[in-house]
């Protein structure tokens, strides 16, 4: 059960300032997070706990505001620059603290965790993407996925379309589902087999057929057709 | 842990393995299939025995409350026979069944049928082995036919479980056999991850473990603990039952999303199973002929797993087969549990 601490305040903290966890077994997509930085600012504020002075959440973005600014790059819109030393400065949430180390580490995975663990519905997210795509191809980089994504998300989702799939295969031909019978037979006799269809060019139905004595191109017929 | 099932389950149960009603009667009675009837003369075909027209349209017409609806007795690689005895079941018998098409018919007999108001038919034959590829290309092209021609009619692929031909053509509705036993007879998990559209096969087997790659999928999706069926034995031999069928209903769920399939106008019993259970199925509303009560009929395609012969009743694969079985075993601490959840 969840007490009490202080009431939440974002507060801006020199990059620097900013303490990670002492263990964190999450990785982090580098180059999604920087270009979503990059696109969007930071839209979302890392979280520190101040029980331990580390940080919670917001690993990967801490980390990609730090190379963002040792690459030189202008500070995305959320950040500000102390006009004094010039350091960046990143919205913190404070105020939150953790009851114990193990129930700190317990919240850093939670939060990482609890956001993929319903997973997605998949038709629902491949239709916002294609949307998404449609409207602004750059926007669909941003989300994780790229085109060549979404197109195999659409090919998994989507039936393919009947005629194309009838031009891919071709017409039907009446032999295709000619009956297969399989006989297990004696050794001698499958020799035997073997030799006769040798006789009628290794066609098999034709030697089946001449054994019956009947000509298979020409099929029985019937007294009612449609 | 409980499986998560929804009910009912489609099933199939055929004529030649069910006709007595002490074998269906029970079935019938727990209300948590939704059944469509079969002749089984392939089936009795191989075991040199034949079915009788007249016995089979009495059979459909005694369990006609409690099916869905009921398969013609058709006759493979001659649709002149089958088209009589579907004649002959509708004008002598007083019945509507449906019709099916072997792999290799030509349209023209969709056509026929069709022009004779039928709305749902069966394709059928494509599941022999080494058959797939020129099956699936016949009907393909039955379907393109269908579409253009006869708009309304649906399908039913017998004996089709195979995703080249569920993921590619909206059927209405599918079936299969040796879907529920394969886990536990061959120790080989086979599941459908909901969020991902994809199926997923593991060992279970001592030392491999491999159940534990869809831990997240088996907890959060089916509510079962791995761990209980990291091998297969006899003691979750009935979870791993219902794991496979709740499996392919999660499947059944997917195609619905991707084909869209309404149902068939007619062909099918809004009434069968009876009452309520049949709003437990997430579909399109569908009005009865007198608008009283609004029924809530399957968006196909529906998976049905064909169920065993009840004449085996003493294997292990006949007593584990569904939780219908359980239900007509009427032993079971599953009894208990189903009675339970259906209030």
């Amino acid at each position: 059960m969840s007490t009490p601490t202080a009431e939440r305040r974002v507060e801006y903290m020199p990059l620097q300032a900013v303490e990670p966890a002492l263990r964190n077994p999450k990785l982090h997509a580098h180059h999604e997070i920087r270009a979503s930085i990059g696109r969007f600012g930071l839209a979302e504020v890392p979280l520190l706990d101040e029980r331990t002075g580390h940080l919670v959440a917001g690993h990967g973005r801490i980390d990609q505001l730090s190379a963002m600014r040792d690459d030189g790059e202008t500070p995305p819109d959320g950040v500000r620059v102390d006009p004094v030393t010039g350091d960046w400065l990143t919205p913190v949430i404070r105020g939150w603290s953790s009851r114990s180390d193990v129930e700190a580490e317990a919240y850093l995975v939670a939060s990482n965790n609890l956001s993929t663990l319903g997973g997605w519905d998949q038709h629902a997210l491949t239709t916002l993407l294609k949307e998404i795509a449609d409207e602004d191809d750059s926007l669909l980089a941003l989300t994780g996925w790229d085109g060549d994504d979404l197109a195999d998300m659409l090919k998994l989702l989507e039936p393919p379309d009947l005629d194309e799939l009838g031009e891919q295969l071709g017409d039907p031909d009446p032999a295709d589902n000619w009956p297969i019978i399989r006989v297990k037979v004696p050794k001698h006799v499958a020799a035997a087999w073997r030799s006769h269809v040798e006789t009628h060019d290794g066609d098999e139905s034709a030697a089946f057929a001449a054994l019956l004595e009947m000509d298979p191109g020409d099929p029985v017929p019937s007294d009612w057709q449609p | 842990m409980t499986v998560k099932i929804t009910y009912p389950v489609d099933a199939l149960v055929s004529y030649h393995y069910y006709r007595n009603d002490r074998d269906l009667a029970p079935l019938a009675a727990t209300g948590k299939l939704r059944l469509i009837g079969d002749s089984g003369a392939f089936s009795a075909l191989t075991q040199g025995a034949r079915i009788d027209l007249a016995d089979y349209a009495a059979w459909v017409h005694r369990w006609r409350p409690h099916l869905f609806w009921a398969a013609s007795l058709d006759v493979i690689g001659d649709p002149v026979a089958t088209w009589h005895n579907w004649k002959t079941i509708r004008e002598q018998h007083n019945l509507d069944t449906v019709p099916t098409l072997h792999a290799g018919t030509d349209t023209s007999w969709l056509d026929t049928y069709a022009a004779e108001g039928v709305n749902l038919i069966g394709l059928g034959g494509m599941a022999g082995t080494g058959q797939a590829p020129r099956a699936f290309r016949w009907a393909v092209n039955m379907f393109r036919h269908a579409r253009d021609k006869w708009p309304g009619v649906r399908f039913h692929l017998w004996g089709v479980a195979n995703r080249l031909f569920l993921d590619a053509l909206p059927a209405y509705s599918a079936d299969s056999s040796g879907i529920l036993g394969s886990a536990y007879r061959y120790a080989s998990l086979r599941l459908f991850d909901p969020t991902t559209g994809r199926h997923h096969t593991v060992a279970l087997r001592k030392g491999d473990r491999g159940v534990y790659r869809l831990a997240s999928v088996l907890r959060h999706v089916y509510g079962v603990d791995p761990g209980e069926i990291e091998t297969s034995h006899p003691g979750n031999r009935i979870m791993l039952v219902q794991l496979a069928a709740a499996s392919t209903q999660q499947y059944a769920a997917w195609l619905q999303r991707r084909h869209r399939v309404s149902p068939p106008a007619r062909a099918v019993n809004p009434d069968a199973p009876a009452g309520s259970l049949v709003h437990l199925v997430a579909g399109s509303g569908y009005k009865q002929p007198d608008g009283k009560q609004d029924i809530q009929l399957a968006i196909g395609p529906n998976i049905h797993v064909a169920m065993a012969n009840p004449g085996r009743e003493n294997s292990d694969e006949v007593a584990l087969i569904g939780p219908a079985l359980f239900v007509a075993d009427g032993s079971s601490a599953h009894l208990f549990h189903l009675t339970k959840e259906k209030k």
